[in-house]
């Protein structure tokens, strides 16, 4: 029996944990799939290889040498540690030494990360002996170094951003880059979703439209964790047509995939006990078995919590350093240093925020624990592609929080192991977007009168650039004419101009950023004497400057929460498209959002939820054109009105809880406002409509499974443990509406 | 209606398609005039035609004699050919036989390929004539006609401008990359920066470096009306969209003082480097270390020389720099004095200068309670709150200290030991 099987038998015993086990699977190994090194294989590339201890390419390598080669560009879906830069290396390299005018464009999106790959090619270069030089290219780049990336180059290693405003705008400076560029290579495509994902697909049609101009027309190449769309997302952010690579080579070793539920605590609200200590336990489990583990928690605070407490294993040692904590910044000689003492067994346990879980790479641990579900599935395979060595068992725990989203995925297990991950949307049709990137795209390179922008026909929209006084009509162009600069005005990472940021005074010298949140939701949640819940922590919202979409905060310990009330009128505007159901109709199309916040309430953390204060929200109306899926249908039988409006309410708590299990997003990138009689149907209708003006492709998603979602959240409010309804299924109820758990997966399933 | 819900109902337009790759290459075609033509030759330009189509011009002659604030245009070249005599590498010395070519541009934005040059300004001298040529670009359609004009694809000329290395000159270069196909290829030229002669000569007495400032401090010349170079962009996007050209022609009049005001000082910071005017110590201060920084050893030993004789204890950092000249030509016990005269100075200046007394002392002198002293001086400097000095240097001139005094003191026991057992 391996450590781990006994470690796992050893808790199974245990009276206190063993029944917090909800599931336990075990997936089988599975054996490497080879391919010899290709005949062309460049000979420096092979020595190369060789001295790495490298005799034979797994397939998917094989197979993305190959497409390259062909000019054709194509996504690699590959777990973690599958040897996926390879995937891009080889090619690239190849190219470079058969032709060393060529050039190469990596792509990381974010600068660290980029940073951490440098090291990794400048090992692989190094052993070809040959001189290629590759450098990263951002805002750390020292201006004297500046040039000689620019002019020599051969591979250069940037971030989404750095592209967008730091190097398309000033291509007369990159012209060696551009006329000689071959290769695009996109890492951690699943990353680009969303509004930054929108952002991005606007960026790279720039730089294929710049590539084009100077004569090139580079093979793009992307890697992704998984996801459900690997393809589709390639090409719909590239805009160019793709082959997938998805059946990795790489061999997997036995795994044991431990869901974990801590007890319930508190029945009423569905309070469990707190993940964090559950995981200090099963970690100090696994530290005295000599088992080791990487824990993976969400924030700062979680990962300095756990360390704290996991060092106290080993006080009474001086200068043990066998437990660490992990967090972003890092500097890549920090993390050299971790991953050697993994590898010679120094450090045993390893705590870390998500940053390991992007391409940074520490090596391979036994064991690896999740304090709470990452929120999708392609993260939670990234972590748990963690644990496992070549041919040895490991070990994944998943420990579940109370949050509606964990306890959804640790009753359903099937959910994630099945692998039927999320997908991920991104929507480069949103036209506000588009604009931005049109202006950035015009003053890079004027438009002819029959150019195509990407995919999109955009000479109406030129000619409202002209009328609004950024461009002029000439002969022959539409020329940029104005000292704006326009990419220093467009962040790809701030979802709109619009957001309220929210900072953190608790320390007045020390005044942080902490988040950004979209006006609409802010209404409700950043009405000033709010209580808002950043990671878990209290803030009371101290002042909400709406003019300067500024929210103050500090941190307070108070036993009550804030909940406001939002009078929302919504609008078809129009249906592009409809779907019937035998009980109900979906449609999809646009919707005017009119929002009033009106007051708020003070909720006590009792039993007895008593409301202890209300006050009125003083804000302007907010109005948001977007698009929106609703489903409507008749009013059931034998239902009050008023049930049936309560109950809605409740349902579209679940249901909005549940929407990014479907379609990879944040809580508040979508809303779901359920209306009794809608203004024209006169039926029941349940609108989920995007935060982002004009939409960004999630409730376009949401509208073609509406029958899943449904189904989806009724079992899960059905499977709660709780007695009548909590806020991680429907809302905490009172004793009054103690039906309305079953009233409301009654109506779920009568919907389709 | 807000640009957004403008934006947002034009949504439904828009119209995707497949790729449609557009492989033939329009072929050059005559690029037409714009049909504001009329207007604009009629405001004083003149129509210029070249191979890559056509650019408009205007042409302006000066008398060589004629003066510029408070000098003339010729007293330039009168001091470049006595300077001509001098065997030095002065970076802003030109040769007589050089195309001297006066450059300024006015464009519609900082940088960034989206930024045009339209209007492309030299003065150059023609026997006893100065020559404007003010090329203005007609619309951006003819931007390859009218680069051609500038003629920097011919060799051998010698910009003058004012901040022309980070601003005028990359432009000419972005703007050139864009048509390199077409034009001949861009030459690189030999090119002086006044700007940067401006912030070594003029360190420390000048607020700021703007043109404008220069002129009215130093060439004592004054605009009357006229137009401030940031409001070029929206000038000439007026001009193209309305075809009106007046305010254009005042932004070629602004350019024109620019190009005129280069002459004059140019003049005058050759003058001052050359010491030909009265000048304050600070200015001669600078212009002996610009010298000295030229490793043009010889002419900054003298001009320091002058200057201590001159001002005397009024310039202690000229005596900090006579130390450091006498030192590198092997006069350590005379450096020692000047450096002494410099260590009160509450900057980096002051605790180099202890330094040095304190290596002088050691090495040269051997005397070593002196030595200690200076050491011992300069680290009360070092840590004094009002020097005025980065914290890098304190930090790591702080080690040095610590070294050199434990150095020092070694010595001393030596010294005393060998003594007693004398």
């Amino acid at each position: 029996m391996s450590k781990i099987e006994q470690f796992i038998e050893a808790l199974r015993r245990d009276e206190e944990y063993g029944p917090n086990i909800q599931h336990l699977e075990v997936t089988e190994a599975t054996e490497a799939k080879y391919a010899s090194f290709p005949q062309s294989l460049h000979e420096d590339l092979q020595k190369a290889l060789r001295s790495k201890g490298i005799e034979q390419l797994y397939t998917h390598q094989a197979e993305a040498f190959n497409y390259a080669r062909k000019k054709q560009s194509f996504v690699a879906v590959t777990p973690t540690a599958s040897g996926k830069s390879l995937c891009y290396h080889l090619p690239v390299l190849q190219e470079i030494l058969e032709n060393p005018a060529s050039r190469a464009l990596y792509l990381f999106p974010t600068k660290a990360l980029a940073q951490d790959q440098l090291a990794d090619l400048h090992d692989l270069i190094e052993r070809t002996e040959q001189s290629i030089l590759s450098y990263t290219f951002d805002g750390d780049t020292p201006p004297g170094l500046r040039t000689k990336v620019r002019k020599s180059g051969h591979i250069v290693l940037t971030n989404p951003d750095m592209l967008h405003s730091g190097l398309l705008p000033h291509h007369t400076k990159w012209v060696s880059l551009f006329e000689n560029l071959k290769y695009i290579v996109i890492d951690e495509l699943h990353t680009y979703k969303g509004v930054f994902g929108s952002h991005v697909a606007h960026v790279l049609r720039r730089l294929m439209r710049i590539a084009r101009y100077y004569g090139a027309n580079p093979v793009v190449i992307c890697t992704s964790a998984t996801i459900a769309n690997p393809l589709e997302l390639a090409e719909s952010l590239t805009n160019e047509s793709m082959q997938l690579i998805d059946r990795s080579g790489a061999p997997t070793g036995r795994k044991f995939f431990l869901f974990y539920n801590p007890p319930v605590v508190h029945p009423t609200f569905g309070i469990r006990k707190s993940a964090i200590l559950e995981v200090r336990e099963l970690a100090k489990r696994l530290y005295e078995d000599h088992i080791q583990t990487i824990i993976f928690a969400r924030s700062r605070v979680r990962v300095e919590m756990i360390t704290t407490y996991l060092k106290q294993l080993t006080a009474q040692k001086l200068f043990d350093s066998s437990i660490m904590g992990y967090r972003g910044g890092y500097l890549p000689s920090e993390r050299r240093n971790i991953e050697k003492g993994l590898r010679n067994g120094e450090i045993r346990t390893v705590v870390s925020t998500n940053a390991l879980e992007l391409g940074i790479d520490i090596g391979q641990l036994d064991a690896c624990i999740m304090t709470g579900y990452p929120g999708n599935i392609a993260s939670a395979l990234q972590q748990a592609g963690r644990a496992g060595r070549r041919g040895e068992d490991a070990l994944i725990i998943l420990v579940a929080q109370s949050t509606p989203l964990d306890q959804y995925v640790i009753q359903h297990p099937n959910y994630l192991l099945a692998r039927r991950p999320e997908e991920v949307r991104i929507h480069p049709d949103n036209i506000l977007i588009l604009m931005d990137h049109l202006k950035c795209a015009s003053f890079e390179l004027p438009f002819t009168f029959d150019e195509m922008y990407g995919e999109f026909d955009v000479q109406y929209l030129l000619e409202m650039l002209a009328e609004e006084g950024v461009l002029i009509r000439t002969g022959l162009k539409w020329h940029w004419m104005t000292d704006q600069f326009p990419a220093r005005d467009i962040s790809l990472r701030s979802a709109s101009q619009e957001n309220v940021v929210i900072i953190d005074q608790s320390v007045p010298t020390k005044t942080r950023v902490i988040g950004e949140m979209d006006r609409f939701s802010a209404m409700t949640l950043l009405h000033e004497e709010a209580i808002y819940l950043h990671q878990g922590t209290q803030f009371q919202v101290e002042e909400l400057d709406w003019e300067e979409k500024k929210a103050y905060v500090k941190e307070v310990d108070v036993d009550y929460f804030t909940d406001a009330n939002l009078a929302v009128e919504l609008n078809r505007l129009e249906e592009d498209e409809e779907m019937t159901y035998s009980h109900g109709t979906a449609y999809f199309g646009d919707v005017a959002v009119v929002a009033i916040p009106t007051i708020f309430k003070k909720i006590a953390f009792n039993d007895q939820r008593d409301n202890i204060g209300s006050g009125p929200i003083n804000l302007p109306e907010e109005s948001l054109h977007t698009a929106s899926t609703w489903y409507s249908f008749d009013t059931p039988e034998n239902w009050t009105h008023d049930q049936l409006s309560d109950v809605l309410i409740n349902v579209s708590h679940a249901l909005q809880n549940l929407i990014p299990l479907l379609v990879s997003c944040d809580r508040s990138d979508i809303h779901v406002v359920p209306k009794v009689k809608a203004s024209e149907t006169e039926t029941p209708t349940i609108f989920v409509y995007d935060s982002y003006p004009g939409g960004i492709g999630l409730s376009e998603a949401v509208f073609k499974k509406w029958p899943e979602l449904f189904d989806m959240t009724a079992d899960h409010i059905e499977n709660c443990p709780c007695e009548i309804g909590c806020p991680s299924c429907i809302g905490a109820q009172d004793q009054a509406h103690s039906t309305y758990k079953a009233k409301s997966v009654a109506l779920l399933r009568s919907l389709v | 209606m807000s640009y957004e819900s403008r934006l947002l109902e034009m949504r439904r337009k828009l119209v995707k398609k497949k790729k449609v790759q557009l492989v033939e290459k329009s072929k050059p075609v005559a690029i037409p005039a714009p049909p504001y033509e009329q207007n604009w030759l009629r405001a004083g330009l003149q129509k210029i035609e070249n191979e890559y189509g056509i650019v408009y011009l205007k042409q302006k002659r000066y008398d060589l004699d004629a003066r510029h604030g408070n000098r003339t245009f010729r007293s330039l070249f009168q001091a470049l050919e006595q300077w001509a005599y001098v065997e030095d590498n002065h970076p802003l010395k030109s040769d007589v036989k050089e195309r001297l070519v006066f450059f300024d541009t006015e464009t519609t934005g900082l940088s960034g390929a989206g930024a045009y040059i339209f209007l492309l300004g030299f003065l150059e001298r023609e026997e006893d004539d100065l020559v404007l040529s003010q090329y203005v670009l007609p619309s951006p359609d003819h931007e390859a006609a009218f680069l051609y004009a500038s003629s920097f694809y011919e060799r051998d000329l010698t910009l003058v401008t004012y901040n022309g290395k980070s601003f005028d000159v990359p432009m000419v270069e972005s703007r050139w990359t864009l048509h390199r196909k077409q034009l001949p290829r861009l030459q690189k030229h030999k090119h002086i920066d006044l700007l940067h002669a401006a912030r070594r000569i003029w360190k420390d007495e000048q607020a700021s470096f703007s043109l404008v400032r220069m002129e009215e401090t130093i060439l004592d010349f004054f605009r009357e009306g006229d137009i401030p170079g940031h409001l070029a962009p929206i000038i000439y996007e007026d001009a193209v969209k309305s075809g009106n050209p007046q305010a254009l022609m005042d932004i070629l009049r602004h350019n024109e003082w620019d190009l005129l005001s280069l002459v004059t000082f140019y003049g005058e910071a050759v003058d001052t480097v050359l010491r030909q005017k009265k000048t304050t110590s600070t200015v001669e201060v600078n212009v002996a270390k610009w010298l000295n920084d030229l490793k043009l050893f010889g002419q900054s030993r003298q001009q320091f020389e002058q200057i201590v004789d001159t001002y005397g204890a009024e310039t202690p950092t000229a005596h900090y720099y006579l130390g450091r000249l006498l030192k590198k030509e092997g006069r350590p016990l005379e450096a020692f004095d000047f450096f002494e005269r410099s260590i009160h100075l509450p900057n980096r200046i002051g605790v180099e200068a202890s330094i040095q007394c304190a290596m002088i002392a050691e090495h040269q002198k051997r005397e070593y309670v002196l030595a200690l002293r200076y050491t011992t001086k300069a680290y009360e400097r070092l840590m004094a709150k009002e020097t005025e000095i980065t914290q890098r240097f304190r930090e790591n001139t702080a080690q040095q200290l610590h070294a050199r005094k434990a150095r020092i003191i070694k010595k001393l026991a030596h010294e005393q030991r060998d003594k007693s057992s004398d």
